[in-house]
């Protein structure tokens, strides 16, 4: 096992941990940064890093049967990434973690005291809120169109997972 | 290779081996069937990945583990989100099927409603025992409690308080 074989194997967590480092201080240094835009710099950060560190250790290494590896360490770190943009995503848009959080100062609530507090009209003002701010949807003359696709296109991309994995 | 087509392919039968019990069984909280689908898929991945690429290497090994991992963890935290409506998802496909005409923030109420986004979010929390039901009464359970922290933390440690939803 030579070193630039190790490197190739780190790499991805490496870069992974980079995208952690960066995205955290981000968020601590910068209050005008929204939580997604933090995780999309930090995210480019890591791959640069990555792509720096696969690069070095490619001049050492025998070109025959390196690409696979090379691929694997790419798809590491973007499932590693795609995995810490969720788990830092969630709290922001979870319906579940919402009770939770209204349940967790330890008064028990009625299902109506969560509605009275937390119900469908304060979730669509949260998101059409969202929605409108990041482009997705626009408003005109009190209507709504669709703006940018990124979010039709993971809703579509979601839909057809499901159609094919739970045929529903 | 073996680095590449073993998780590659265990990933493959973790989400066949799971979406197919999923649909067979109907379970309240598929993602209970993950790990021993994880556990069968990845052991067979690397079974037959042994037949196409013998005597991978312990690095090459490790390598593999290191990715099989990885993508069956995004596959968990996309489980959520198979399995439930999302509001925004909802939005923006209804707002794009009215085309030229819009939708007003009244037909979308029809469509984001407290049944589908709040009252079955209450009922997977209890099956999943976050929450439990005295009565009337809902109150967070101690695995409630752990588990709204593990997600909170990183953003208290960033000095990012949140509201959900």
């Amino acid at each position: 096992m030579s070193l630039p074989e190790v490197s190739i194997a780190a790499s991805a967590w490496i870069a992974a941990a980079a995208n952690l480092i960066v995205n955290f201080m981000l968020l601590r240094t910068s209050r005008s940064v929204s939580i997604v835009r933090s995780l999309l710099w930090s995210f480019l950060v890591g791959l640069v890093l990555l792509f720096i560190s696969i690069g070095l250790a490619w001049r050492h290494l025998p070109y025959e049967g390196i690409a696979p590896r090379f691929t694997a360490a790419a798809l590491t770190y973007v499932c590693v990434s795609y995995f810490f943009f969720h788990l830092v995503h969630i709290p922001e848009a979870s319906v579940r973690l919402r009770v939770l959080q209204e349940l967790a100062a330890g008064v028990p609530l009625t299902q109506s005291d969560i509605l009275r507090r937390y119900n469908a009209g304060s979730i669509l003002d949260i998101r059409l809120q969202r929605l409108t701010g990041s482009g997705q949807i626009v408003v005109d003359a009190g209507r709504f169109f669709t703006g940018r696709k990124r979010m039709l296109y993971i809703a579509a991309v979601f839909s057809a997972t499901k159609r094919i994995l739970l045929g529903k | 290779m073996y680095s590449l087509l073993a998780p590659l392919l265990g990933v493959a039968l973790t989400v066949f081996v799971h979406a197919m019990a999923w649909r067979m069984i109907r379970p309240r909280s598929p993602a209970r069937l993950l790990l021993p689908a994880a556990v069968a898929g990845g052991l067979l991945g690397a079974c037959l990945t042994l037949a196409i690429v013998p005597n991978p290497g312990p690095l090459q090994s490790l390598e593999a583990t290191l990715l099989f991992l990885p993508m069956i963890a995004c596959y968990m935290i996309s489980l959520p989100a198979l399995e439930a409506e999302s509001p925004s998802a909802l939005i923006v496909t209804h707002v794009h099927r009215c085309g030229r005409a819009g939708a007003t923030k009244e037909e979308l109420a029809g469509v984001v409603n407290d049944d589908v986004f709040v009252i079955n979010r209450i009922r997977g929390l209890e099956v999943e025992g976050l929450v439990t039901r005295r009565g009337e009464d809902l109150s967070i359970t101690p695995a409630g409690v752990r588990f709204l922290n593990a997600f909170l933390l990183y953003h208290r440690l960033a000095g990012r308080q949140t509201l959900a939803g």
